[in-house]
């Protein structure tokens, strides 16, 4: 009983945090800022939402597979991010207006 | 490396039987073989990282802290009023080993609120959602474990 309950509450955790990934994605008006909130869903939110499910399941195999998963998601997400914002960087001729640039070199 | 992918075969397979034991045994022999001898992997490179495993633990524990640490403060623009005042920040990082840098910067776009727009050499190029992630940037400490690696 307290395993469910312990999973439902990640489960709702990871939920809000896809909830809030939504709301910050149409509150915020430029691309580049759209991912910062999309990142939220990508790591809190799938993570809290495998430890539910690893608490749910509660066997060795299972888990290691949903390690792996989240493994795997950590290691492709900022490879997309990565090339969204570089594509809005090289194509936006007028980027420069949407953010204050700030050289520390 | 065999070791590693013979461990990913039998967590895939779901079960230790001999079946899988010999085919995992055989898979994975096969492409460590063909990593040797194709794409210039050594297994002696490999298993001097684990003398750095210390450092390593220390960096990826720090990495979970900061991704749950600035959810929450991404979390809080989303619900603030007004928009937030993004910035892209260039700095150089010192690091001098090609694979750290990327780390960094996958560490730096793994965690909400800041992502590494390019990498050229040892300058990046960082977006942050507000100028409260700014002092995140300036004392990487990212920057400052991925050096510690290194020198380890």
């Amino acid at each position: 009983m307290i395993r469910v309950i312990l999973a439902g509450l990640f489960l709702a955790f990871g939920v809000f945090m896809f909830f809030s990934e939504i709301v910050g994605f149409y509150k915020f008006t430029y691309v580049m800022n759209r991912m910062h909130a999309a990142a939220m869903g990508d790591t809190l939110g799938i993570g809290s939402i495998l430890i539910a499910v690893g608490i749910l399941t509660g066997e060795l195999v299972p888990i290691l597979k949903l390690v792996l998963i989240l493994v795997f998601m950590f290691l492709t997400g900022p490879v997309v991010t990565h090339l969204i914002a570089g594509a809005e960087v090289e194509t936006h001729k007028n980027a420069g207006h949407e953010y204050r640039e700030v050289d520390r070199r | 490396m065999f070791v590693v992918l013979m461990i990913l075969w039998l967590i895939f397979a779901g079960s230790v039987t001999v079946t899988n034991l010999i085919l995992g045994a055989i898979v994975s022999g096969l492409i460590t073989l063909l990593c040797t001898r194709y794409m210039g992997y050594s297994t002696k490179r490999f298993y001097r990282g684990f003398s750095k495993a210390d450092e390593i633990a220390f960096y990826l524990a720090f990495l979970l802290k900061e991704i749950v640490r600035e959810n929450f403060d991404v979390l809080r623009f989303v619900y603030r009023k007004g928009q937030p005042k993004p910035m892209l920040v260039h700095f150089h990082s010192n690091i001098r080993t090609e694979a750290l840098r990327v780390l960094v910067a996958n560490s730096i776009t793994l965690t909400p609120g800041t992502f590494t727009v390019r990498l050229e050499g040892d300058e990046f190029a960082v977006h942050a959602l507000d100028e409260y992630f700014q002092i995140d940037i300036e004392h990487s400490e990212f920057a400052k474990l991925a050096k510690k690696v290194e020198e380890a």
